[in-house]
């Protein structure tokens, strides 16, 4: 379905994504997990061609939609894919709809047959779990909460019957008892839709919960890549290990959870070797000078590690 | 709504109140008298008809008694006569509103119809060439002078080129003319006023604009907007324009009040009898009655022009309401 290949996007002079490849199958839901400002979105809005031109360009790389690549897309081919085939829903629901306009308004165009589109509305609406506001066509977005705000996001985002879906940290802006609630409704429609999803977030509890492969993403590049079992189970790259011990246990409460010591490092200051090294608790000499390629472990599983067959 | 605006209404009784009193003491701390022209420059005049004349004016009594006067007849709307030629001052008022009003209206709404189109144009395609241009043209027109460029366009198109007429606003033997040519002949002897304070207005508007819709772009609806498989078309003219038109609403109505100001400067090298000139007169002569008309009616107009800029403000923006 979707296929990304050698993607590299600089914002200024600053290489935010250096190399991403990553794929999405259809009714695939793929997570992409890493630290805040590790090009995670980028990479998504570079999906949909919906990064701000005066701020930043996709250098190199292809983005492979169900085979032809949407870099060669005019304005025109652009336009029929967002919406109808690709479609988004942002990170902060209520900055992300226009406030002068009503909720009615904003899905209205979202749809793709115009005829009939009060009741086409009100069915989107129930089926997002806005029964409540189904009927009426006045309501404008900040007369609702944030978690309705990103439910008339999702319903906006099914409403022209996509094919992949790019959730991006869709429910971080949210309450706790709110977020469970948005995973649930997105796993439903996933299911009921067989929609494929690419499933951005910080996150990694969530990202388990939600995606059948998981890519984690360091510095503007996948670290390491494969089946969710994988990741759970065996992470290969330090970095993953140290997301997976950082989430806190419910079961072993005694087991203070390990913080990953460091901070992410600038794109315009990044390590010439393993961009993870300066942080790494397993690094050895060899990682200063190289970043590693991404290596095979088994079956589906990669990591971007030279110590990745030895760390289990 | 209704008892928002009943409510708002009645605050503003203090505070017009208040902008009486201020005026009325500024105005009366002013060195010389509205009798001056009578008295100090004609040697003939005796002390006792200098008294004679300042007891007629009602000039001879403390000035709180003459605010007290004042506000009495103001109560019944009635604001005195002139001093000058013994005139109603709301007649005068009345004969120079339309001129004045008619040049800012004209000038208002050309300016909003070049300054937003160009606000918008420059906003979509910022720091292009386009925009740099735009920018350098409507700060010409904010900073050259407005005496100087009326001047030279008088020169030029009035009397090197004889197009059109430079002074006035009818012509020697306008009584003579049919109605449509009276029209015509008025038309023609506003277009430089019109076009020189339009020229010197755009800037506000068109750089307000273009703030206003760079800063409304890069809000994330937009993105939705584009997200949502819109035409850059109905994303910057539909979802951005809208949001980026509400601001503009505010400036309307704050610009109320300046429909009536005329510009002193203005109106002499055009000779055009207006507000502007009629305020200018009056202050040069002293004469009380009529100054205080002008900047009462001012103040008046400045207050409701707020109030209309909250209240229509509410009408367009969903977001706001009007408790």
């Amino acid at each position: 379905m979707l296929k990304i290949e050698g993607l590299r996007v600089k914002y200024g002079a600053d290489e935010v994504v250096r190399g991403v490849d990553l794929a999405v199958k259809k009714g695939e839901c793929v997570g992409l997990v890493g630290e805040s400002g590790c090009g995670k979105t980028t990479v998504g809005l570079s999906a949909a061609r919906l990064i701000d031109a005066r701020k930043g360009k996709i250098v190199s790389g292809k983005i492979l939609f169900e085979g032809r690549d949407i870099l060669e897309f005019d304005a025109e081919g652009l336009r029929k894919l967002r919406g109808r085939r690709i479609s988004y829903v942002f990170q902060e629901p209520f900055s992300s709809l226009n406030p002068v306009f009503t909720v009615h308004e904003q899905l209205k165009e979202a749809l793709r047959e115009k005829g009939k589109a009060q009741e086409a509305i009100s069915e989107i609406l129930k089926s997002v779990g806005l029964e409540k506001i189904s009927g009426k066509k006045n309501i404008y977005p900040h007369e609702l909460s944030g978690g309705m705000q990103q439910r008339v996001m999702i319903a906006m985002a099914i409403a022209s019957r996509p094919d992949l879906v790019i959730l991006d940290e869709p429910t971080t802006a949210l309450d706790v008892s709110v977020q469970n609630q948005i995973l649930e409704l997105i796993a439903e429609l996933k299911e009921k839709m067989n929609l494929s999803i690419l499933f951005i977030s910080h996150d990694l509890r969530i990202v388990f919960s939600m995606a059948d492969r998981i890519n984690v993403m360091y510095a503007g590049r996948i670290v390491e890549s494969g089946p969710k079992k994988d990741i759970v189970s065996q992470p290969r790259h330090p970095y993953t290990k140290g997301l997976i011990g950082s989430i806190p246990s419910l079961k072993n409460r005694k087991k203070r959870f390990e913080a990953i010591e460091g901070k992410t490092p600038l794109f315009s200051d990044l390590p010439k070797g393993c961009k993870f090294y300066p942080r790494c608790k397993f690094r050895i000499e060899k990682c200063e000078d190289e970043e590693p390629a991404i290596e095979n472990i088994s079956g589906d599983h990669f990591a971007r590690c030279v110590r990745a067959k030895e760390l289990v | 709504m209704v008892k928002y605006i009943f409510r708002r209404l009645i605050s503003l009784i203090p505070l017009l109140f208040g902008i009486t009193i201020i005026t009325f003491m500024v105005i009366h701390l002013v060195p010389g008298k509205p009798t001056d022209m009578e008295t100090q420059f004609n040697p003939k005049v005796s002390l006792e008809a200098r008294d004679r004349i300042a007891r007629l004016y009602g000039l001879d009594k403390p000035l709180h008694v003459q605010y007290a006067d004042w506000l009495k007849r103001m109560a019944s709307f009635d604001f005195g006569v002139s001093f000058v030629d013994s005139r109603p001052v709301i007649e005068k008022i009345r004969e120079r509103i339309p001129v004045t009003l008619g040049i800012n209206l004209a000038s208002i709404i050309l300016i909003l119809l070049i300054g937003v189109p160009i606000g918008i144009s420059s906003a979509v395609r910022e720091n292009s060439f386009y925009d740099r241009s735009m920018t350098v043209f409507v700060f010409i027109g904010f900073a050259m002078p407005t005496i100087w460029l009326s001047l030279i366009l008088m020169d030029l198109i009035g009397v090197q080129w004889g197009i059109l007429p430079v002074s006035g606003i009818k012509s020697l033997e306008f009584e003579r003319f049919s109605f449509l040519e009276k029209i015509i002949d008025v038309s023609r002897h506003l277009v430089l006023p019109v076009f020189v304070s339009a020229f010197a207005g755009l800037a506000g508007i068109s750089r307000y604009m273009r703030s206003n819709m760079v800063q409304v772009l890069r809000q994330n609806y937009i993105r939705t907007a584009r997200a949502k498989g819109l035409s850059e078309k109905e994303v910057v003219y539909k979802h951005a324009l809208k949001n980026a038109l509400l601001p503009i609403v505010t400036i309307l109505g704050l610009s109320v009040p300046g429909l009536i100001g005329g510009s002193v400067i203005f109106e002499s090298i055009f000779s055009i009898p207006g507000m502007g000139r009629l305020f200018y007169e009056s202050v040069m002569a002293r004469d009380y009655p009529v100054i205080m008309g002008v900047l009462v009616i001012g103040a008046a107009l400045t207050l409701m022009g707020n109030l209309l800029a909250d209240i229509s403000y509410a009408a367009v923006d969903p977001r706001i309401k009007l408790e």
